[in-house]
């Protein structure tokens, strides 16, 4: 869209008319970013023009073309009518044209901006305002143009720094603050001690001599140094390396943020663990090696979770909903605190995984219902399409808050055989987990009776419920969508949360019964408002505190619509409400995945319920 | 925006193909009193607008619920803040984008919060036992592992590099050089320190370095090691720069001002021949000072904090440089909401940063946000002394400094030049301006930090 007026048009084209051969060398000149020729076209594009690869589609074959012209030259082979731009002795030179940004916050967005070129204006566009999809795979540095990454590459690890640990650094003084502390250094000046102190500083620059000292050293101590080979490695070979090695481009697809495990897996400790890993290597042998072990058997973990996981998702066809965690699984993996043994954690992730399918029907009914609302949003728990659940922002566990939940209800005999859980990872100790240690005290007093009280499951006594929910707990950092509480589990910071409210794992089986036995017992608070939010509940106490009580008190007391709260119970609350037209508005999005549900009225359905207490949790 | 109102009209209708139809949200501040006072005996409806999913997951959005949230837990109700944290719990999934992190973040600090102002025993006694345990689980780094976190940013790096400069250029011709480090990090900025100074025109100086040690109550990150263990490796570097250094480790509290470490100070200045170069170099510890609004200190007398009182007792150590390196933010409001909305529209940078170059699953992300996470914490759930993360902004640090009889110096050219290749090393997003005479760091136009210098005046 030009923005000139077309009256600036004729008149360049009336002055070059006369005087053509004068202005040619100066537009040959290319024009500082940012600076157009106030006579030149301005042209906005549409991001998605800018980003696509080809504009100009030939209808015949299909193939494409950036350019028009090129188009235009394709179509003469198919003796389609075709249309060339001469340019003619006569006729104009062309205008020269500028390009804006089409993002209205950049300073190229305005015409006065304007850059000179169409690739310039689609690499800026590509660069400032676009995904860094091109990661150097030597140092992580992240690009938008594949250009910029292929250039990078020529000098990455040229201009490098290397601890005699074999850590590799880009940056000096990263380099130095490492150095200070590494082990490495503490031999190497041990030594210098003996020897006269070095002359003077040694210019960091020059590292290249340090290694050929340390070469020498190295070699006569490599047997406890793993990383000697690294550091015998001389200059020139490393380059060789970088020219070798070079990376494929990664695959373009590829997100960063849930690595798939094998490729990851390697690429990940190369720029992090690895290198701890040698320091310690250095400084204590003995627990390098160790660390080793923990780190092989972690991926052992991993691996051997993602089988038995996918496994279990393979026995369970239909499980759709499965299937679409597999691919997730990994990336909550890594976590080393979590080097539970290979099969408590295998079983964990086996075992609630089977589970699930045991409500694979109801399941699957929800899931296509928002399969419509939130078609992305179910498909978004797949690595590739993750980012664009980011995009969206919905949270596919959003939709698994009726769904995943319920797997815990019925726990497999061998669910809580492993205790397969590890103390809970430490830096970020969730949420959910703080809460269900508060939820714990109470459970463990009270849950048992409350069980009995409610004809439950025997297998969930008290004791086995509540070691079991944590056990599910650090299960299921491993298949985030399929629990709400996943995702608190796994990186929520360390904040002390003896909230109830985010304790769906410790007493959510509990609750979850208790929420649809809610309806037959307490009948008078619920039936007027009859919220799963746990409105009723604070019409008999308003107080915060009590809102906050732990599990003893009011959780499995006179007062349970609480626990509600969390809409576990939707199946019995949400329909219960919906018949009496008292649906809060904040659980709009809750009564969509019962929707298509038949909505019975709680009554009906909790004397469903008690002949099978499978059903009644998803419905 | 939305009311509450009684009469019930049926549920909105299911819209299977509702892209459009997002959770039915609808709070308000003024209708949720009204509400409240009626017990909540009807349910609330949508009556004009409904946020969309899409717009549910704006920042504003969330902000607003939080700010919600907040007001609801200080006003003690406890319905509407379970529901607005049910509803936040949906839309901000911890492993979620930046934005949704940041509100978990919040999330959890608010939860923190009601428990802790929560009258109710039971929960008291759970609290406690969820809180020790939080408390361990702090990631302790060692000494290598916490040199890699602190540059995967120029969070701390940009005030290291400014300061480095700065020091250097100050302690030009001293043959003794004193640094104090008080520092939350570590003395992560020391080795570049000795290497800068080691390598100067006219030889290496003697080193001394006195490090505050605040261990018992430091705000994150932790460290694996002993100050002597820390200390010996630095000696030993200093050693392999060919410069001798000494170093002491002076156990103090910000929350007394470091009174011991002032007083040790004060001493050695007496035996001290004056050829010493003194440094303080104050690195994103001194908001952990108690201001003003923090409520009543014996040791201050009224009209002065122990923030005012530290400073000038710097001055009168009479110091060749001081450095002050902090956040530029303001987390000194006294109600919590002011200090939500400012933490809210502060923390968010670090999560954006770091969402661009560390993936999801990453360890050194999970520290990263853990430890941002530990701030929010700190500032939404904590009152009192215990609340340790009072920035200040720019400005009002430079009013400190000046009121305590200091006058600012100008970052160099120099200092400038480093920190922009230190940048240059680090995402697109980081910046660096000039605000009056000192260097800010920017994301994305957004300032992070400050580094100011300082001398008597």
């Amino acid at each position: 869209m030009p923005t000139n007026p077309t009256e600036a048009e004729a008149e360049a084209e009336a002055g070059q008319g006369q005087v053509a051969p004068a202005p040619a060398p100066v537009k040959k000149k290319r024009n500082p970013p940012g600076t157009p020729d106030p006579d030149a076209e301005v042209i906005a594009l549409s991001p998605g023009t800018l980003m696509a690869t080809n504009r100009f589609v030939c209808e015949v074959c299909g193939k494409g073309f950036q350019r028009d012209q090129n188009l235009q030259l394709h179509r003469r082979g198919h003796n389609l009518p075709w249309r060339l731009r001469q340019r003619g002795p006569g006729a104009a030179p062309p205008r020269r044209r500028v390009y804006v940004c089409p993002e209205s916050t950049c300073v190229h967005h305005s015409p006065a901006r304007a850059l000179g070129d169409l690739t310039g204006i689609k690499k800026h566009f590509c660069r400032k305002h676009g995904e860094k999809r091109w990661a150097c795979p030597r140092c992580g540095k992240r690009y938008a143009v594949q250009a910029d990454l292929k250039a990078h590459a020529k000098t990455c690890g040229t201009r490098e720094y290397r601890c005699d640990c074999g850590t590799l650094f880009t940056r000096k003084d990263s380099f130095v603050t490492h150095r200070a502390f590494c082990g490495a250094l503490v031999e190497e000046t041990g030594r210098v001690l003996a020897v006269p102190p070095p002359p003077s500083p040694r210019p960091p620059d020059l590292e290249a001599d340090e290694n050929v000292d340390k070469d020498n050293e190295m070699e006569k101590e490599q047997d406890d140094n793993e990383a000697s080979p690294l550091a015998e490695a001389d200059e020139p070979q490393q380059g060789q390396e970088v020219v070798e090695e070079p990376p494929p481009p990664p695959p373009p697809q590829c997100p960063p943020s849930p690595p798939p495990p094998p490729p990851k897996e390697q690429h990940h400790p190369v720029l992090a663990n690895v290198d701890e890993q040698d320091m310690v290597a250095v400084a204590e042998p003995a627990v390098a090696t160790k660390q080793e072990e923990e780190d092989e058997q972690d991926e052992d973990v991993c691996f051997q979770e993602a089988d038995g996981f996918q496994d279990a998702g393979a026995g369970l066809e239909d499980s759709k909903l499965l299937d679409n965690d597999t691919p997730m699984l990994p990336c909550f993996l890594p976590s080393p605190s979590e080097a539970i043994g290979a099969d408590g954690s295998s079983t964990g992730c086996g075992t609630s995984s089977s589970i699930s399918g045991s409500i694979v029907p109801a399941t699957t009914t929800t899931t296509s219902t928002f399969a419509g609302l939130f078609a992305s949003v179910t498909t978004s728990s797949t690595p590739q399409s993750r980012s664009l659940r980011d995009l969206i922002g919905v949270d596919p566990t959003f939709l698994c808050l009726a769904i995943g939940a319920p797997s815990s209800l019925f726990p497999q005999p061998n669910a809580s055989d492993p205790c397969s859980f590890a103390p809970p990872p430490a830096p970020h100790m969730s949420a959910t987990a703080l809460l269900q240690k508060a939820a714990e005290v109470g459970a463990s007093q009270s849950s048992s009776s409350f069980l009995k009280e409610f004809g439950l499951n025997t297998s969930t006594s008290s004791a086995p419920s509540s070691k079991l929910s944590q056990a599910r707990f650090t299960g299921n950092n491993t298949p985030p969508s399929q629990l709400p509480q996943a995702r608190f589990v796994d990186n929520t910071p360390p904040a002390k949360l003896p909230h109830r409210m985010f304790t769906q794992n410790s007493a959510q089986q509990q609750w979850r019964h208790r929420s649809s036995q809610q309806m037959e017992m307490e009948p008078g608070p619920m039936l007027p408002g009859g919220l799963g939010l746990g409105l009723t509940y604070d019409s008999g106490n308003p107080g915060l505190p009590d809102l906050l009580t732990g599990p003893s008190s009011s959780l499995y007391g006179p007062k349970p619509a609480t626990l509600d709260f969390l809409g576990l119970g939707i199946g019995g609350t949400m329909a219960g409400s919906t018949a009496n037209g008292g649906l809060p508005a904040l659980m709009v999005g809750r009564e969509l995945d019962m929707g298509p549900a038949p909505a019975p009225a709680p009554w009906e359905e909790t004397t469903r319920t008690t002949t099978n207490g499978r059903r009644r949790t998803i419905l | 925006m939305m009311q509450f109102t009684h009469t019930a009209p049926p549920p909105p209708p299911l819209q299977p193909n509702g892209h459009g139809l997002g959770l039915g949200l609808y709070l308000d501040a003024g209708a949720r009193r009204v509400a409240a006072q009626q017990g909540w005996a009807g349910s609330f409806i949508p009556s004009t607008s409904k946020i969309s999913l899409g717009n549910l997951n704006s920042t504003g959005c969330m902000e607003q619920l939080l700010v919600h949230c907040a007001n609801a837990i200080e006003a003690n109700d406890a319905t509407l803040t379970q529901q607005i944290l049910w509803v936040l719990n949906n839309i901000a999934p911890a492993d979620g984008d930046s934005n949704q992190r940041l509100t978990a973040a919040f999330l959890c600090a608010l939860v923190s919060r009601a428990s802790r102002t929560g009258a109710c025993k039971a929960v008291t006694a759970a609290v406690a036992a969820a809180v020790e345990p939080a408390a361990l689980h702090v990631h302790r780094f060692t000494a290598v592992e916490l040199a890699s976190f602190i540059d995967l940013t120029p969070w701390h790096r940009f005030g290291y590099t400014a300061a480095n400069a700065a020091i250097v250029e100050a302690v030009e011709g001293f043959p003794v050089v004193h640094i104090v480090d008080l520092s939350t990090t570590h003395c992560m900025q020391i080795p570049t320190l000795i290497d800068m100074l080691a390598s100067r025109a006219e030889g290496p100086p003697i080193l001394r370095l006195t490090v505050a040690d605040v261990a018992p109550s430091a705000p994150p990150p932790a460290l694996d090691m002993s100050y002597e263990e820390l200390g010996a490796k630095l000696i030993n570097f200093a050693r392999s720069r060919n410069m001798s250094m000494d170093i002491r480790v002076v156990p103090t509290s910000p929350a007394d001002a470091f009174t011991s470490l002032v007083n040790q100070l004060r001493v050695q200045q007496l035996v001290s021949d004056g050829g010493e170069a003194l440094v303080v170099n104050c690195h994103m510890i001194l908001h952990t000072v108690p201001d003003e609004t923090a409520g009543s200190v014996s040791l201050a007398q009224p009209p002065f904090s122990l923030r005012t009182m530290l400073l000038k007792s710097l001055r009168t150590l009479d110091p060749t440089l001081v450095v002050v390196v902090d956040e530029d933010a303001d987390f000194t409001a006294s109600d919590v909401v002011g200090r939500l909305r400012a933490a809210f529209n502060f923390l968010w940078i670090p999560y954006d940063a770091v969402d661009t170059f560390l993936p999801k699953g990453s360890e050194q992300r999970r520290w990263y946000e853990a430890e941002v996470g530990w701030k929010v914490e700190n500032v939404l759930a904590q009152e009192g002394v215990e609340r340790v993360e009072r920035q200040e902004d720019r400005a009002r640090w430079g009013q400190r400094m000046r009121g305590a009889g200091f006058r600012e110096l100008v970052l160099g050219e120099e200092a400038a030049g480093e920190v922009k290749a230190m940048l240059n090393e680090h995402a697109a997003g980081w910046g660096m301006k000039r605000e009056d005479d000192d260097l800010v760091l920017t994301w994305k136009g957004h300032n992070v930090v400050f580094t100011s210098a300082w001398v008597p005046s």
